[in-house]
C-alpha cells in the first residue's frame, strides 16, 4: 500500500486500515447473518379472515413464537407415523374407534375445506408455524344421528378432543427413529417446494429443533403419566400452569376438568369464572389462557385478548335443533324457577358464586389442586412477563354455579364431566352410571347430553370410570327428588336454554 | 528414460498445487456434468395438438412414478407370466399406429433417464368396435373400460418382488427391448435406480393394500380415492369395514365446459363442484403431487377438456328414427329432470345435483368410502399453494345426477358399472344380469352398451363380474351377505360389497314401463 505521495504507509496506518476492514467484514457478516435469521425465523406474515368466527377459530393467539411447530413438519407427522396415530388416538377407547391418518383421529373439529382443524392457527414467523388458540378446546363437534354429518359449534366444549392422546402421539413420534430429516424431508418435499436453503434449514435446524422442543414439552408434561387419564373433552386445567409455567414441584393433585363452553360470557361480569372461581374477570381468563398456550405479553397481546373477550362476550350457542314441546316446557320452566334458578339463572341470587364443597358434594379434587399460593405464584410469573390485569385466584372452596347457556351441548355434566346426561344428573348419585363412554359425538336428544351407552358408544367412545380419582359423580343432588314427569318437563325446558 | 521419469516426478512435485487444482477442477467439471444431467427435466409435449397432449402429455407424475423407459418396455417380457397375455395390451392398454408407447403414458427425461408414467388418458380413452372383425376405434374422453388398472398395479408389485427383478437382469431385459445405456446410466441403474424402484414398488404394494380389502376391480374400474389415502398413509386396518370399498367405473371426460359452467357436482358422489380441483385430485392417481405437478401441461389439457372440441362421437350406426321419436317424450317425462334435456343440452332442475342415497338406493359402498375425515384432510394436500388448495370437497349423502352425453360409450352403467346395458338399467333390479363379462369393446346395438355375454373376445379371457353370489344356494348360504343387499343404504361388508346392481329402480325410473317404451327410450338415447 502506498500513500498519495508514493511513500509506503506507516506500519500503524496499515494496521489501522486492516483492522477497520476486518471489523467492517465482521459487521457485514453479522448484519447479513442477522438479516438471514430474521428472514428465515422471524419475518412475520399476516392472517386474513372472512369474518370474526373464522378469526376466532383459525386466528393466532400469539403462541407461535414460543410454542409453534413448523407447519410442514406438523402436517406430515401422521402419515409418517400412522401406527402411532392408531395407537394413541384409540388408547382407552372402544374397539371400533376409527383412526384415520390425520389429526381428525384425535377428535379435533375439522371443517371441510380448511387446512387444519379448528383451534390450530397457521402463521408465518419466518416459516409457517402451527399454534393453538382458544377454539381447540372450545369448538364442539356433534352429530344429530349416527349417520348424520358433523356439525361444529364455535365456543362449545370440545368434548371429542383427545388432547392427551394428541400430545402423547407427538411425543412418541419425537422419540421414534423415523423422526429424522432423511425420513421427513422427502415427505415434506411432496407438498412443499423447497429451495436448497430451505432444505438445509429444515434438515439441519427445524427438524432437530422440533424434535428437541417435543422432548422438552414431554419432560414438562411428565406428571401426566402419574395421574388418571384426561380422556376426551378434558384436561388438567390448573396443574398445567402450576407445573409448567410456574415450575412448582410436581404434587399428587388431580385437577381433571371438562372444557367449558364460552358462550355469552359478557353477562358474567362481577361473578366468579372458571370451575372453582379461579378468576374474577373475563379478561384475566383470556390473558392467562393465552399465556398458557405460549403467547408472550408482547406487542398486540392486550388488543388481541380484548378482541377475544368481546367476541366470546356475546357468542351464542346454536339453538336446540328440534322444536321443544311448549306445554311441557312451560311446566318445566316452573320447576326450573323453583329448583334451579337461584343458582343457574342469570341474575340468580347465588349465580356466579362458589357453592362450598360441603354443600355441593361434587368431586373435590379440582378445588384441592389449586391453592391460593399457586395463584400467587402464577400472578408473580405473569406479572413478571408483563401481562396486566391477569390476576388469578386460588380455588374458592367450591364450584361456581354457572348460568346455563346452550345446556344441550354441555354433556357430560358437572365440572369433571362425570355425569353423561341431564337425566342422569337428575338421578340420585348411586343411580348415575359408574362407567360410561365419552367422546362419541352423537347427541342424546332425549336425555340430553351425548350418547354414552349402547354398542355404538362403547365401540367408539372412551371408557370413563367414575371410580378414578377426580372422576367422582357424587353431589349436585338438586332435583333428584322430583317425579319423572317433572324431570322430563325440566329437561324439555333446559333444551331451550 | 529413468531420468525422464525423475524429471516428470520432480515437475509434479514442484507443481503439486497446480496438479491438485487441476484434479479439483476436473472433479468439479465431472460433478457438474453429472448434476446437470441428473437435474435435467423435460417432458415430451405436443402443444400443437391438444388431443395428443391429452393422450401422451405429462401430468408431472412421471417425476415421481416414472419408470425408466427401457425397463417399462422390458417388464412385460421380464415378468410375462404375471400378465394375462402378451405385452401391455393384454391389460387393456391401447397402442396407436406411429406411437411407441400406449395411450395414457407420458415420457419425461427426469433423474437421469427417459421415464414413462401414466397420465389422465390411461383411464379416460376407450375403444369400441362395430363388429368382432373390425379394428377398435380409440375415443379420447371415453372411459377406458378395458384397462385393468388393478391388475396393472398387481403386476408391477409382483414383478418387483420377483427374483428376476435385480439390476443385472432388468438391465439385460431393457437392452433386449432396445435400450442403449451409457456406462454412467448403467451404473446409475445398477446401484440406484433399479434398487430404488424395487423399494418404491414394495412400499406401493403396502400402501395400496386397500385393494386387498375389496372386491377385484377388473377392467374399467378402480378405487379412486384409495391413492389419496395411500398418500396420506392411513392406518387402513383402523378404518371401519363399511368404509373400505371404493371401487367405481372410470367416468367419461367429455364436455367439461358446460359442467363447470353450471357448477355441477363432479365425481360419482358429487363431492366437488370445481373442475380444476377435480383435475388436480385425479392427478394424484398418476403420482402428480403438488411439488411435482406439471402445471403447464395440465392446464393445457384442462383447457382442452373444457373446450367445445371435447365432445363424444355421434352414434355411428343406424337408428330407428320413429322409435327414437317415440322415446323422446318418454325420456322427457322420466329422465330429463335429472339427466338433462338431451346429450348436449344439460338443462334440468336436478342435473348435476345430488340424489340422496335413500332415494336412489344404488350400491352405497363408494359413498361410505369417501368420508368427512378424508374431505377434511384433502384441504392439506396443496397447503403450500394457496391458489390451488382444495377447498370445495364436501362429504355428500348420495350420488350425483350426471348428464348422458355419449351414453352409448359409457357402459356398463351406474357408478360401479354393475349394469351391463341401458336396456338392463331400465329393468327392475331383480331382472338385471347377476353375472356378466366386462372388457369387450364390441358395441351391443340392441340393448345399448357393450356385448357382455361372451366370456372371451379375440382369444383373450374377459373379466367375470358378479353382482352377488351366483354359486349353489348351499355355498352362498355360507357367505356373508351373499345377495349383496344394502337395505339400510349403508355398505354391508361381504365378498361382493361394492358390486351391487340394485337401485335406480322403480316407477319413477321407468323400470315398470312396457318393453316397447323401454326400447324407444334406448333408441332415443342413441342420439346422445
Amino acid at each position: 500500500l502506498s500513500g498519495a505521495d508514493g511513500t509506503l504507509l506507516s506500519r500503524r496506518r496499515y494496521w489501522l486500515i486492516f483492522t477497520a476492514l476486518c471489523l467492517a467484514g465482521v459487521v457485514l457478516l453479522v448484519a447479513g447473518g442477522g438479516a438471514l435469521f430474521w428472514w428465515k425465523y422471524l419475518k412475520q406474515g399476516g392472517q386474513t379472515f372472512a369474518d370474526d368466527r373464522e378469526r376466532f377459530t383459525y386466528g393466532s393467539l400469539g403462541g407461535e413464537l414460543v410454542a409453534g411447530l413448523p407447519y410442514p413438519i406438523f402436517m406430515i407427522l401422521p402419515r409418517v407415523f400412522p401406527d402411532l396415530v392408531a395407537q394413541y388416538a384409540t388408547a382407552g377407547y372402544g374397539p371400533a374407534k376409527a383412526a384415520y391418518g390425520g389429526y381428525g383421529a384425535f377428535g379435533l373439529a375439522w371443517e371441510e375445506g380448511q387446512r387444519l382443524p379448528a383451534g390450530l392457527s397457521i402463521k408465518r414467523l419466518g416459516y409457517e408455524r402451527v399454534s393453538l388458540n382458544c377454539a381447540i378446546c372450545h369448538t364442539a363437534s356433534y352429530r344429530l344421528s349416527a349417520d348424520g354429518p358433523p356439525n361444529f359449534a364455535v365456543g362449545g366444549p370440545a368434548h371429542t378432543l383427545n388432547l392427551q392422546g394428541l400430545l402423547r402421539f407427538l411425543f412418541a413420534a419425537s422419540h421414534d427413529r423415523r423422526f429424522t430429516s432423511a425420513r421427513l424431508m422427502p415427505e415434506i418435499a411432496l407438498h412443499f417446494p423447497l429451495d436448497s436453503l430451505d432444505w438445509a434449514n429444515y434438515s439441519f435446524v427445524l427438524i432437530p429443533k422440533t424434535r428437541a422442543a417435543l422432548h422438552l414439552a414431554e419432560h414438562e408434561l411428565g406428571w401426566m403419566d402419574k395421574k388418571p387419564a384426561w380422556g376426551p373433552g378434558r384436561d388438567d386445567a390448573f396443574n398445567l400452569p402450576k407445573f409448567i409455567l410456574t415450575q412448582t414441584p410436581w404434587d399428587d393433585t388431580v385437577g381433571n376438568t371438562d372444557f367449558p363452553a364460552i358462550w355469552r360470557l359478557g353477562n358474567r361480569s362481577g361473578g366468579l369464572l372458571h370451575s372453582a372461581g379461579e378468576a374474577k374477570s373475563l379478561y384475566a381468563v383470556v390473558a392467562t389462557s393465552a399465556v398458557g398456550i405460549g403467547s408472550l405479553p408482547l406487542n398486540g397481546f392486550q388488543a388481541r385478548n380484548e378482541w377475544i373477550e368481546s367476541f366470546i362476550g356475546k357468542l351464542e350457542p346454536p339453538p336446540f335443533p328440534r322444536p321443544a314441546d311448549p306445554t311441557t316446557s312451560e311446566r318445566g320452566k316452573a320447576v326450573y324457577a323453583q329448583r334451579c334458578a337461584s343458582c343457574h339463572a342469570e341474575g340468580g341470587a347465588r349465580t356466579g358464586t362458589a357453592i362450598p364443597l360441603a354443600e355441593i358434594g361434587t368431586d373435590p379434587e379440582h378445588v384441592l389442586a389449586w391453592q391460593r399460593r399457586d395463584a400467587e405464584r402464577m400472578n408473580l410469573v405473569t406479572g413478571a412477563l408483563g401481562a396486566r390485569r391477569a390476576e388469578v385466584e386460588g380455588a374458592q372452596g367450591g364450584y361456581v354455579a354457572r348460568p346455563l347457556v346452550g345446556t344441550w351441548l354441555l354433556g357430560a355434566y358437572l365440572h369433571n364431566g362425570s355425569v353423561p346426561t341431564l337425566w342422569d344428573l337428575l338421578s340420585a348419585p348411586d343411580k348415575r352410571p359408574a362407567v360410561f363412554y365419552r367422546g362419541y359425538d352423537v347427541v342424546d336428544l332425549e336425555r340430553i347430553g351425548f350418547v354414552s351407552t349402547g354398542p355404538a358408544a362403547e365401540a367408539n367412545g372412551f371408557r370413563f370410570d367414575t371410580a378414578q380419582r377426580g372422576n367422582a359423580n357424587s353431589g349436585h343432588t338438586y332435583g333428584t327428588d322430583l317425579g319423572d314427569a317433572d324431570k322430563r318437563a325440566l329437561i324439555e325446558y333446559l333444551k331451550t336454554l | 528414460m529413468f531420468r525422464r521419469i525423475r524429471g516428470s516426478v520432480r515437475y509434479c512435485w514442484r507443481g503439486r498445487w497446480r496438479a491438485a487444482l487441476l484434479v479439483f477442477l476436473l472433479l468439479l467439471f465431472v460433478g457438474a456434468v453429472l448434476y446437470a444431467d441428473y437435474s435435467r427435466d423435460s417432458a415430451e409435449a405436443f402443444f400443437d395438438d391438444p388431443v395428443k397432449q391429452f393422450k401422451y402429455g405429462s401430468t408431472g407424475g412421471d417425476r415421481l412414478a416414472g419408470i425408466p423407459e427401457g425397463i417399462f418396455r422390458a417388464l412385460p417380457q421380464l415378468c410375462r407370466e404375471y400378465l394375462p397375455g402378451d405385452g401391455w395390451q393384454s391389460l387393456g392398454f391401447i397402442f396407436e399406429e406411429g406411437m411407441d408407447r400406449p395411450i395414457g403414458t407420458s415420457r419425461r427425461y427426469s433423474l437421469g433417464f427417459e421415464r414413462i408414467a401414466l397420465n389422465c388418458a390411461a383411464c379416460h380413452v376407450g375403444t369400441y368396435r362395430a363388429t368382432p372383425e373390425s379394428k377398435p376405434i380409440a375415443v379420447p374422453g371415453m372411459p377406458a373400460h378395458r384397462l385393468d388398472l388393478g391388475r396393472f398395479t398387481q403386476f408391477l408389485t409382483q414383478c418387483a418382488l420377483d427374483e428376476r427383478f435385480n439390476p443385472w437382469q432388468v438391465i439385460q431385459a431393457a437392452e433386449h427391448a432396445g435400450a442403449h445405456y451409457s456406462l454412467r446410466q448403467r451404473l446409475l441403474l445398477e446401484y440406484v435406480a433399479v434398487p430404488a424402484m424395487k423399494e418404491a414398488l414394495i412400499l406401493a404394494r403396502y400402501r395400496f393394500r386397500f385393494l386387498d380389502h375389496e372386491v377385484t376391480p377388473g377392467p374399467g374400474r378402480f378405487d379412486t380415492f384409495g391413492p389419496e389415502k395411500a398418500l396420506l398413509n392411513w392406518p387402513l386396518e383402523k378404518v371401519p369395514p363399511e368404509q373400505s370399498v371404493g371401487i367405481v367405473d372410470f367416468p367419461s371426460l367429455w364436455l367439461q365446459g358446460p359442467r363447470a359452467k353450471s357448477d355441477m357436482h363432479l365425481h360419482w358422489d358429487g363431492n366437488n363442484t370445481d373442475v380444476e380441483e377435480r383435475n388436480r385430485s385425479a392427478a394424484f392417481g398418476t403420482g402428480a403431487v403438488p411439488s411435482l405437478l406439471d402445471r403447464k401441461s395440465l392446464s393445457f389439457i384442462a383447457g382442452w377438456l373444457r373446450s367445445d372440441a371435447n365432445q363424444p362421437p355421434k352414434y355411428p350406426f343406424t337408428t330407428d328414427a320413429a322409435a327414437a321419436e317415440r322415446g323422446k317424450p318418454l325420456y322427457a317425462k322420466y329422465c330429463a329432470e335429472c339427466h338433462g334435456a338431451s346429450g348436449r343440452d344439460f338443462s334440468g332442475a336436478r342435473v348435476g345435483q345430488i340424489e340422496p342415497i335413500s332415494k336412489i338406493r344404488t350400491d352405497p359402498c363408494r359413498l361410505d368410502n369417501y368420508t368427512h375425515d378424508l374431505t377434511a384432510e384433502q384441504g392439506n394436500l396443496y397447503a403450500a399453494f394457496p391458489a390451488e388448495r382444495f377447498s370445495h370437497f364436501r362429504k355428500t349423502d348420495g350420488y350425483a345426477n350426471l348428464p348422458l352425453d355419449g351414453i352409448w360409450l359409457r357402459a356398463p352403467y351406474l357408478h360401479n358399472g354393475s349394469v351391463p346395458t341401458v336396456r338392463d338399467l331400465l329393468e327392475p333390479a331383480d331382472n338385471r344380469a347377476k353375472v356378466f363379462y366386462r372388457g369387450n369393446d364390441l358395441v351391443d346395438r340392441l340393448r345399448l352398451g357393450f356385448v357382455t355375454s361372451a366370456s372371451e373376445a379375440g382369444g383373450a379371457k374377459l373379466f367375470r363380474y358378479e353382482t352377488q353370489c351366483t354359486d349353489d344356494p348351499a355355498v352362498c348360504a355360507r357367505e356373508q351377505n351373499p345377495e349383496n343387499r344394502h337395505d339400510a343404504n349403508v355398505c354391508a361388508p361381504g365378498k361382493w360389497a361394492g358390486n351391487s346392481n340394485r337401485g335406480h329402480d322403480g316407477p319413477a325410473y321407468g323400470t315398470d314401463l312396457p318393453a316397447e317404451d323401454k326400447d324407444a327410450i334406448v333408441e332415443f338415447l342413441k342420439t346422445f
